[in-house]
């Protein structure tokens, strides 16, 4: 039989010869990746440490500054200090917009250290196999030297060095068996794998039976080299193979691919706050006054993970004042310090304020209402009306599940969790036309509680990497004020726009 | 779902589409893992191990050139590889679990018995004559995927002709003494 007619006799029958393979097949692959899965947990875990860490520094930050916004001003002209607070809004919006952004910048930089510390390591492993693939004794040598500061203890003589030696001889071999399980990762039972882990098995054996000091040297050698051929081999034989192009490139990419999960960007918002019901935070008597809400803004850093396609986790700090009037409110200034009569029980009020008594103006209280023609009598300082307005500044950190119902270049979601909100700014002031004058502070406000949020959110995908949100979100509050009067439910409902960033 | 779609979404992982993907290409690679393995139960690992690593990697496959042949060309890797590691580990087992069934001794000779005969090659002629006859790779990509130099290469596609010949001979000498054999059975 001539060459040519062999060559396609095999051709003929087999260059597009195809066979389609058991079942049990794509149920190993799947057990395999199901594994895979499994064995991120531990990075997951260092990541999310990242996150705390980074939110416990916002935490300070966020403290640190708005302790610094506390100056009081006491009956000050109406018009300097919304240009003051605007200022100062803008100022802390800039500045608190870019610290979030600074500790995510030092966030990524650490993750990818850490990732890139990892990497060295495989990589040193793999080039001290690469680079002096050649000459296989050359590596043996090397890796003794590498491997010197273990195997030195055991020259010493010292038994429990030794054993820490076999200890680290056995670490390597699991290791490389690890190495060779991702490699592998077979649910059968096939001849090979039986072989390699007998042969693991021979490593393993070999090193733990290396207590004895006079066979430690040369065993060790022995397992060393051992694992210097493989290392040495896998990289040689590889080095040609389209692999070597692959993994020259998986370098780089692995840890986008890798951690492309992980997203975050700044987000803000202007957020409405109301409350159902008809009662007052701040005292009774105000129950049947008219409330309004306040349209304040809120602004942070959120961080998210996509758990799998569809379904995100997120979290994140915002820093977010909530605020609403009460109406007709009528206020006056006692001649003497005010008995605690005339002042409200929920205020702390503030020394310079003390001589303030407030009431409202649709229920007249008696108690109230003598203290008020008593001040009418005096004429110096007359009543005035105006409104309550109470303010409390938050920052809130949320955990939300976002659930993708559309992902595509414009995606839909369902966004629900819950916030805990750590109570930082909290003020209740009076103003009457162009007067402002601040009261105190609420002691009926719990330093911290909850929120329910849900919303819907709306994206669109600029790239791969940059994504616009908009969120509308309905944030119920669970325990906002330790003693309410009468059904004060708050709420708030913030449109939430901000830009994401994959990495 | 188009082809484009379906890497797209094995590409973030999707299971769903990695399951779709296994099942429109499985039979054309397990075709592959087939003749560059000794024996089925080694196909079957290769194949395994070509998804797994097909499913790894797939983020680094640009949508340039074709796909198919992408995931060809790491199967063929994959099988390779499986050598390298028989020869570090010196395990050296023939095919001995799955004897290639004669079935018909009338037919020519049939593509399992070709299939068999592939099989039945030591690794390095298998891997050479896979190589260059059916897969049309030239002895210089050879030499540098088995790591061997060309004139090697050469000598292994020649041996390994040498050992199919030889085994397509006994082969049709069986057949026909069979025949004979029943042809004599028929008239006695």
């Amino acid at each position: 039989m001539q060459k040519k007619n062999l060559d396609e006799l095999f051709r003929d029958k087999l260059s597009d010869f195809k066979q389609t393979p058991d079942n049990k097949v794509w149920r190993a692959i799947d057990a395999s990746l199901n594994k895979k899965k499994k064995r991120r947990v531990i990075p997951i875990w260092w990541q999310l440490s990242g996150i705390a860490a980074a939110l416990a520094l916002g935490l300070i930050l966020f403290n640190s500054l708005s302790s610094d916004q506390q100056a009081n001003e006491i009956l000050v002209d109406t018009d300097n200090p919304i240009e003051e607070t605007i200022e100062k809004q803008s100022n802390s919006t800039k500045e608190t917009l870019a610290d979030p952004i600074d500790i995510d910048n030092n966030e990524l930089v650490e993750q990818s250290s850490i990732e890139k510390g990892n990497h060295n390591n495989l990589e040193s492993s793999i080039h001290t196999g690469q680079n002096e693939s050649t000459s296989g004794d050359d590596i043996a040598n090397k890796n003794n030297i590498n491997h010197k500061p273990k195997s030195q203890p055991s020259v010493a003589f010292s038994e429990s060095d030794s054993k820490s030696n076999s200890n680290t001889s056995h670490a390597l071999v699991a290791e490389n068996s690890t190495i060779k399980e991702v490699n592998k990762n077979n649910i059968d039972s096939s001849d090979n794998n039986h072989f390699k882990n007998i042969d693991i098995a021979k490593n393993d054996e070999k090193s733990r039976n290396s207590i004895d000091f006079k066979n430690i040297e040369a065993e060790n050698t022995i397992a060393e080299n051992s694992e210097t051929k493989e290392v040495v081999k896998k990289p040689k034989t590889d080095k040609k193979s389209i692999f070597e192009e692959i993994e020259n490139q998986e370098e780089l990419k692995k840890e986008k691919v890798a951690s492309n999960r992980w997203s975050a960007g700044p987000n803000v918002a202007p957020v409405y706050f109301s409350a159902l019901g008809e009662g007052s935070p701040v005292n009774s008597i105000f129950t049947p006054n008219s409330k309004s809400g306040n349209v304040n803004m809120s602004y942070g850093v959120s961080v998210a993970y996509a758990v799998t396609k569809k379904l995100t986790i997120r979290s994140g700090i915002n820093k977010v004042d909530y605020g609403y009037d009460t109406e007709d409110v009528a206020f006056s200034s006692s001649s003497s310090f005010a008995s605690s009569n005339g002042q409200l029980a929920t205020i702390d009020y503030a020394e310079t304020s003390n001589t303030l008594t407030i009431s409202s103006k649709i229920v007249t209280s008696d108690k109230y209402s003598t203290t008020n023609s008593a001040l009418d009598v005096t004429a110096k300082s007359p009543t005035r009306d105006g409104y309550m307005s109470q303010q409390f500044g938050y920052l809130e950190l949320p955990v939300e599940l976002n659930y993708a119902l559309i992902d595509k270049k414009f995606g839909v979601n369902i966004i629900g969790g819950v916030s805990s909100l750590l109570l930082i700014n909290n003020s209740v002031s009076l103003t009457a036309g162009e007067l402002t004058t601040e009261i105190g502070e609420a002691n009926n406000i719990n330093d911290v509680n909850f929120s329910a949020n849900m919303g819907l959110g709306l994206n669109y995908n600029f790239s791969q990497k940059i994504r616009f949100n908009v969120e509308p979100i309905f944030k119920y509050q669970l325990n906002t004020f330790s003693e309410i009067n009468g059904t004060f439910r708050p709420y708030s409902v913030g449109v939430y726009s901000g830009l994401t960033f994959k990495f | 779902m188009s082809l484009e779609e379906l890497i797209h979404n094995c590409k973030k992982g999707d299971r769903k589409a990695q399951e779709l993907l296994y099942r429109a290409y499985a039979t054309t690679l397990f075709g592959i893992c087939l003749k560059y393995s000794k024996s089925k139960t080694q196909a079957e690992d290769t194949l395994h191990d070509s998804f797994m690593t097909i499913y790894e990697k797939i983020g680094q496959f640009k949508n340039t050139g074709s796909f198919e042949g992408w995931m060809k060309r790491i199967t063929v890797n994959t099988a390779l590889q499986k050598y390298r590691k028989e020869e570090y580990l010196n395990v050296v087992s023939e095919n001995t679990e799955e004897e290639v069934t004669v079935d018909d001794a009338f037919s020519d000779i049939s593509l399992q018995s070709l299939l068999g005969f592939i099989q039945e090659l030591p690794n390095k002629y298998r891997a050479t004559f896979n190589l260059y006859v059916l897969d049309g790779y030239t002895h210089k990509e050879i030499s540098e995927l088995l790591g061997t130099s060309i004139g090697t290469s050469k000598s292994n596609l020649a041996r390994a002709r040498a050992l199919l010949k030889e085994k397509i001979e006994t082969k049709l000498t069986q057949s026909i003494i069979s025949v004979l054999i029943i042809i004599s059975t028929h008239f006695l």
